[in-house]
């Protein structure tokens, strides 16, 4: 029995709609449903549905053998896992945005070119709200601006709004949440897409069926189109 | 929330061992070093703290940050050994300097590593493992893989693989790339992470030759018996890795001699500590555990760190691992052989329902075939009742 650990939600529905193109159980299965583990005994497989943020976790663990996932949320859980496929939907970015409003003009021409040090500098101790702190505390010690990081769980766009924060770090599918709270992107930390994981032990002991499972998916997404990195960068300017 | 009692609690990741569990692990260590002894291995502890410098020269380098580490009161770093590997090799270097080569030694005791908050790692676990300080060659590397199998086929484990690996392939391979000395590093931080999106990336952006990078993808993705170390040979020929490629031919043949080979398996892309190991390295996997069990593999640059260089090979095992897979073997099998079926076998065209029942044995599932001729539903509901956790249903009526 295979075992394949999946997000509930919209990604969720992409990767069975993926599953379904390489020909497993895919088709009119509801991630969302009440029934979180399904198996698929004449298939050999299982899938267990869970949160997102579940998902590096069940496959660090070995609870299940492979999983589908947002680079995001795998980057965030820090997990030890083999990453093995970009599968190249659910794409987001993880941005750092900051009220439109304390930005000067000449930065909000070119948000994502301005001086951030000096930025943050104006604020004596910059805060910032996120639902991503090890990804958010990875960029600020990269960038070496000493900034406070506090996790949030829901509604990260608020924080700044209720003087909780001057910034935010969070995901950016199509921009229309910072839009309507006015909040502009001053700098992109990570592009993201799904991808296919898997146990460190489950790659080396059953590597036959992730391997194939690797060449199918492979194969799948080559028909779509080749969508290289261009095509990311197409996505961005639409978002 | 009550204030906390500090007094009563075991520091995060440390914990109690009682009664049965300090039991088994005792019983496993006796066991373990009759097969040391038996093997000519020699025991030796080494202290629980040792100088920071110490460990900085071995394989910890790359742990620096899992180390716990103390100032003793002259100034001094001191610290909690990570692994047991350079404390021996200190040994080896300094009281056992005059002694013959090779040396084979042995250890069991506690290690210390600063794991995350709230990874749930532990950060006190026992290791129990062997060096062989002089030890070069295909027959040193043999016997540390065939003491290994040995060690833990003693302690009553059953299903276990080991995979084998040659870092001496990548690094071959890996020199003649033509990327800066900064692309290769994340090259191989990608692979020894197994982020194969990453090391795809940086392949196809950075352009190494098509059949180089052909070359390096194709061997690392080799996985199987020993015909896929012929497969590995014939891709490598003519190259620097045919070299690595044939010693670990050599190693095969010998763990058919200990009548170990059948738990072999290739995987060139087990590359364990890439800058640390110089030749064979090797990972213990049980089915149902996440975290490989062991491994070890070949460093012949340690030992110049504390004198003389000089060949050597070992492994180290997690016996905390080995126990909850010994315990969960044993569960496995109890509730393999009692409690209700996990298959129900339903529908309407008996050699169908025969064959497919017969198919689940043959993987080892307890399987009932209805023989009340039992519609789809009512055999959900007779498998709910008896506890069945799956009911197949094979026929054209009575679909969900």
């Amino acid at each position: 029995m295979f075992t394949l650990a999946l997000p509930k939600g919209k990604l969720g529905q992409e990767s069975l709609a993926l599953l379904d193109k390489i020909g497993w159980p895919g088709a009119g299965i509801d991630p969302d449903a009440r029934v979180l583990v399904r198996e698929f005994p004449q298939a050999s497989k299982k899938y267990i549905f869970c949160r997102p943020t579940d998902v590096p976790t069940l496959v660090e663990y070995g609870a299940a053998d492979a999983g589908m996932v947002g680079k995001d949320t795998l980057l965030e859980a820090g997990a030890n896992v083999y990453e093995l496929v970009d599968l190249q939907f659910g794409y987001c970015r993880l941005v750092l945005a900051v009220p439109a409003a304390w930005l000067r003009p000449e930065e909000l021409a070119s948000p994502e070119k301005m001086d951030l040090a000096g930025f943050c500098q104006r604020w004596g101790q910059f805060r910032v709200a996120t639902k991503f702190p090890r990804v958010a505390q990875a960029f600020f010690r990269e960038e070496g601006i000493p900034a406070e990081v506090i996790k949030l769980h829901g509604n990260i766009e608020l924080a700044p709004r209720v003087g909780l924060a001057q910034g935010i770090v969070d995901l950016v599918a199509t921009g229309k949440t910072l839009r309507d709270n006015q909040l502009v992107a001053v700098r992109t930390i990570h592009e993201s897409t799904a991808r296919l994981i898997a146990n460190r032990v489950s790659y080396r002991l059953q590597y036959q069926k992730v391997q194939e499972l690797v060449e199918a998916l492979k194969k799948a997404l080559a028909a779509v189109g080749d969508p290289g990195p261009s095509q990311g960068e197409g996505r961005i300017q639409n978002g | 929330m009550a204030e906390r009692r500090l007094h009563l609690e075991t520091p995060p990741g440390t914990r109690d061992l009682l009664f049965d569990e300090a039991e088994i692990k005792r019983e496993m260590e006796n066991r373990m070093s009759a097969v040391f002894r038996r093997w000519a291995y020699r025991e030796v502890l080494t202290p629980t703290l040792e100088y920071y410098d110490t460990l900085l020269r071995g394989a910890a380098q790359s742990k620096d940050k899992e180390i716990y580490k103390f100032v003793d009161r002259e100034g001094y770093i001191l610290a909690l050994r990570p692994e047991l590997t350079t404390p021996l090799a200190r040994v080896s270097q300094t009281r056992l300097a005059g002694q013959e080569r090779p040396l084979r030694l042995f250890y069991s005791g506690p290690v210390f590593r600063y794991a995350e908050p709230q990874s749930g790692r532990p950060r006190e676990f026992f290791q129990a493992g062997a060096e062989l300080i002089g030890g070069a060659g295909p027959a040193a590397d043999a016997e540390m893989l065939a003491l290994s199998i040995e060690i833990l086929e003693t302690v009553g484990l059953r299903d276990f693989q080991v995979g084998l690996g040659q870092v001496e392939v990548m690094r071959s391979l890996y020199d003649k790339l033509p990327l800066q000395a900064e692309e290769k590093e994340s090259l191989l931080l990608a692979l020894g992470r197994k982020d194969l999106v990453a090391a795809e990336q940086i392949i196809a952006s950075k352009g190494p030759s098509k059949s180089q990078a052909r070359l390096l993808t194709a061997l690392l993705e080799l996985h199987g018996g020993k015909e896929t170390l012929d497969e590995a040979r014939c891709l490598a020929e003519g190259t620097e890795a045919a070299l690595a490629l044939e010693s670990l031919d050599l190693v095969w043949d010998l763990l058919q001699s200990y009548g170990k080979s059948s738990r072999l398996f290739l995987d060139l892309g087990i590359l364990r500590d890439f800058n640390y190991y110089t030749g064979l390295v090797f990972e213990v996997y049980v089915p149902g555990l996440g975290i490989p069990l062991g491994g070890g593999g070949r460093y012949d640059h340690l030992l110049e760190n504390f004198g003389e260089p000089c060949p050597a090979t070992g492994f180290a095992l997690n016996l905390d691992l080995i126990i909850q897979a010994v315990l969960r073997q044993e569960h496995q099998q109890q509730a393999q052989e009692a409690g209700p079926p996990q298959y129900l076998v339903a529908g309407n065209d008996w050699s169908q329902m025969i064959a497919y029942a017969r198919r689940l044995r043959q993987k080892g599932f307890r399987v009932e075939v209805d023989l009340a001729g039992l519609e789809d539903r009512q055999a959900q509901e007779y498998a709910r009742r008896r506890g069945i956790g799956q009911v197949v249903f094979l026929g054209n009526h009575g679909g969900r």
